[in-house]
């Protein structure tokens, strides 16, 4: 058996908390320095919950360095501290260090014991510079005392005809309350004993009252239960009065909205796509005289399919999160590569507001990271050699998420240097990437820097340089469904666009027939469909099939052919469904059948399966069969090594396969 | 039909017996490929269901035979008779897919047919002779003998080796 914490659940949702409170300190911050009040108390009351969460965990270290951090902040809230630079930096870094100790608090960070002990100093300057200025205006309102009241009653409690409501009830005539219960003596539910109380509380009292009158409400249990009142050992209570107004107030406003496990959302979505499928079999079997034959149950399966497709889109928005969350990470992140690289740059973000699903915002941040950290540190000049060009010294980077279509577009947007193409081909000539002789058009110059192990920084810097880095994102960004292009004019600037679809739940397909297997091609990768002409086809030594399409000519990838299954698709005159893959490759497949377009279910094959090279993943058609969800630039690969002799790309079949012939 | 009765044998058996199952013996489901019988551990057994078709993996193994929909998960299914070299299976309705769980990942298992449900002795079960030289991947971890007949005791989690699944010798042609 595992050892039973009681309190694990509560310090698990204490911690998440924390975790989405932290999240959006950046946020305020530049809110606080734009001297937004709101901003001010958000940062407050996630101060003060941080806090308040930690005491009742006994987290003391974490406790003792947020109360500091709330002295400053409230000094900051009734204007006795200017909200000048330095004081907001030293804000910022202090939840840099609340966050450390939260971290440390939950077991993942280990930190030496001094390690607020800086910025603790700091911020108790803070709070006494003011203290100072401000003595005889707080010594004048403070009336109110805070008093801890610990009430652990006997067992028997009820017994002796007593009840702890009534003496709560008196407690809160005599001021504002706040009443914690412990709840860990209390057996399990069969054991429960409903004649004795396994109870006990904290209260803390905020009240004009002196401790014996607090005391005599606790006369008749004294003798028996466990009663300690004492002052509040933390500080005087002045202040105390506004927060506990706003949070009465956010009280209100929160009720809005709840906090749900992202499993149960998970699950809820699985269900519905469950129900999608049930309702496209439904549909399928509905046949077109239903509603001459059958008009109610017509009427009812079609009303049916109208409130399952509104049913799927109201799952999909409670997993939106806005993409202002990543952005604003991204803001610091400038200020700080800004100063460490001695550059002047502003980010300006906008389209904020954009949603997308939370599953893909978490993998959006490091990559993200990494296009901001490049065009910082490739893209922007040193103010000096900016103003030589004749540009700006401040460079600019603009970050934008808009929606377009079923795809949410990314952009990083530098008025830099811009990438140099001949720097790019000698340093992809000298990696050995591209031989001497490769004639390249401009993007497939730009495209060299996705290639894994190149970097064009001449020196290897702390920020970037280090050779892992595009390769990285661009894998990242294709396993979300996304892709990456790049545009860039020497001396004018690069734009790196990142394309990620909305959601990884629900995936607009193409449903294809090769075989007896069924495909689902990407729609939003989808150029054309076409049925091939006689002599449109021309067969190339040693570079496969190729087909003209509008005046250019275009690889032929038989889909039967590359996956190895049997097909028909095998004549001269096969339907092509003409594609960009994820690399922005034009290509053409051929297939036998189109048998539809659905919005279609993402099942992971990982779940019980190793990567199938070629496939993202599955999903379930009407008639309950499987089918697969296309990678398009792994058929083009797939493709290269089958037809051009000599070309080998490793797949992970294919270092397999070694590792087999090795053991054999 | 049949396979119906035997899942129920299967389920009365397991819940009467539960109590009865001594130490040092285990349950286990057993079944015929060909001529031999196998067995697998009862545990690790999550269902029994008749053959109804796969959709096939591109470039996989050749006893991968593909995938099947089991209530919105997707289960991929190994034809255990090409798992053990002995050529492959021509599925018909009256084949059965015994499903597996291997910690949290889920397998089908085509095979011919699930004959029992036995209890066996933990001492019972005897080595693989070594002469056979199987001991480099050993996909049997044992023998043992009930009555008058030899069971051959599957070893899951080298049937279902982590890449296992994906080999192929067509790609790197």
């Amino acid at each position: 058996m595992l050892e039973f914490d009681p309190t694990a659940k509560f310090k698990t949702s204490f911690f998440q908390e924390c975790d989405e409170l932290l999240l959006e300190v950046e946020q305020n911050i530049a809110g606080l320095r734009a001297g937004d009040a709101e901003a001010l108390n958000a940062l407050f009351r996630t101060v003060h919950t941080v806090k308040g969460g930690a005491g009742m965990f006994a987290f003391n270290r974490l406790v003792a360095f947020a109360h500091l951090l709330e002295n400053v902040l409230e000094r900051l809230r009734d204007g006795s501290l200017e909200p000048n630079e330095s004081v907001v930096d030293d804000v910022l870094k202090s939840c840099d260090v609340l966050a450390d100790l939260v971290q440390n608090a939950k077991g993942t960070l280990s930190l030496p014991d001094v390690h607020e002990l800086t910025m603790a100093e700091q911020l108790d300057r803070f709070a006494n510079m003011v203290r100072e200025e401000s003595t005889g205006a707080a010594q004048a309102s403070s009336v109110m005392s805070s008093l801890v009241i610990r009430f652990v009653p006997e067992p028997g409690l009820f017994k002796r005809g007593c009840e702890p409501q009534l003496i709560f009830r008196e407690l809160a005539e005599l001021g504002s309350m706040n009443v914690v219960a412990d709840v860990s003596k209390l057996p399990a539910f069969d054991d429960l004993d409903p004649f004795s109380c396994h109870l006990g509380w904290t209260v803390i009292l905020k009240t004009p009252e002196t401790v014996e009158r607090v005391r005599s409400v606790f006369e008749f249990v004294e003798g028996s239960s466990h009663v300690e009142v004492m002052p509040d050992r933390r500080k005087a209570e002045r202040p105390a009065q506004r927060i506990v107004a706003s949070e009465g107030a956010t009280a209100v406003q929160t009720m809005s909205s709840i906090r749900v496990d992202l499993d149960r959302i998970d699950k809820l979505v699985n269900q519905v796509g469950e129900i999608a499928i049930v309702q496209a079999m439904l549909d399928q079997h509905a046949d077109d005289n239903l509603h001459v034959t059958h008009p109610q149950l017509d009427q009812a399966v079609r009303q049916l399919s109208q409130l399952v497709q509104g049913l799927q889109d109201s799952v999909m928005a409670i997993r939106a999160v806005p993409v202002g969350s990543v952005f604003a990470r991204m803001t610091r992140l400038v200020r700080e590569l800004a100063s460490a690289t001695g550059k002047q740059v502003m980010l300006n973000c906008s389209g904020e507001e954009t949603e997308i699903d939370k599953t893909v915002i978490e993998q959006l941040g490091d990559p993200l990271l990494h296009m901001i950290r490049n065009a910082v540190d490739h893209g922007i000049e040193r103010p000096d050699e900016r103003e030589a060009a004749g540009k700006i010294a401040t460079g600019r980077i603009e970050l934008t998420a808009r929606q377009r279509g079923g795809q949410i577009v990314i952009e990083v947007i530098d008025d830099g240097r811009g990438l140099n193409h001949q720097k790019i081909r000698r340093k992809a000539i000298e990696k050995g990437l591209i031989t001497d002789a490769a004639v390249l058009t401009e993007d497939e110059v730009i495209n060299l820097i996705f290639q894994p192990g190149f970097s064009t920084a001449d020196s290897i810097s702390d920020i970037s340089g280090r050779g892992v880095g595009l390769d990285v994102v661009k894998r990242n960004i294709q396993k979300l469904g996304g892709r990456v292009t790049i545009r860039s004019e020497a001396g004018q600037g690069s734009r790196v666009m990142i394309a990620l679809p909305l959601t990884l739940a629900i995936l607009s397909g193409m449903i294809v027939r090769s075989g007896s297997g069924s495909y689902v091609f990407p729609l939003s990768n989808i150029v054309e469909c076409m049925h091939a002409k006689p002599g449109q086809i021309k067969r190339l030594p040693d570079l496969g099939e190729v087909f003209n399409f509008r005046d250019s000519y275009l690889p032929l990838i038989r889909l039967g052919a590359v996956f190895n299954t049997a097909s028909s698709a095998v004549g001269d005159e096969p339907l092509i469904i003409i594609v960009d893959d994820e690399d922005g490759n034009t290509i053409g497949v051929a297939v036998d059948e189109i048998t539809g377009q659905q919005q279609v279910v993402i099942k992971s094959l990982r779940d019980n399966l190793d990567d199938v090279y070629g496939i993202s993943g599955a999903t379930i058609l009407g008639d309950g069969t499987v089918a697969l969800i296309l990678i398009l630039s792994d058929l083009l690969t797939l493709h290269k090594n089958r037809v051009i002799s000599g070309f080998r790309v490793r797949t992970p079949q294919s270092n397999l396969l070694e590792s087999l012939q090795s053991i054999a | 039909m049949a396979l119906d009765n035997k899942m129920n044998d299967i389920v009365r058996m397991n819940s009467a017996s539960s109590e009865s199952v001594q130490p040092n013996s285990f349950q286990s489901v057993a079944f015929v490929i060909g001529e031999q019988h196998y067995c697998i551990d009862i545990m690790s057994v999550r269902e029994i269901r008749n053959w109804t078709g796969v959709t096939g993996l591109p470039n996989t193994a050749a006893y991968m035979m593909g995938v099947i929909n089991l209530r919105g998960i997707i289960v991929p299914i190994i034809d255990l008779k090409a798992r053990f070299g002995l050529g492959s299976t021509a599925p018909t309705p009256s084949h059965v897919v015994v499903v597996v769980a291997l910690g949290e990942k889920l397998h089908g298992l085509l095979v011919d047919s699930v004959s029992d449900i036995v209890t066996c002795k933990v001492d019972d079960v005897v080595s693989i002779p070594e002469a056979l030289g199987q001991s480099h991947n050993p996909l049997l971890s044992g023998l043992i003998t009930t009555g008058d007949q030899m069971m051959a005791v599957i070893a899951l989690e080298r049937v279902i080796a982590p890449g296992a699944t994906g080999s192929s010798g067509h790609i790197a042609a």
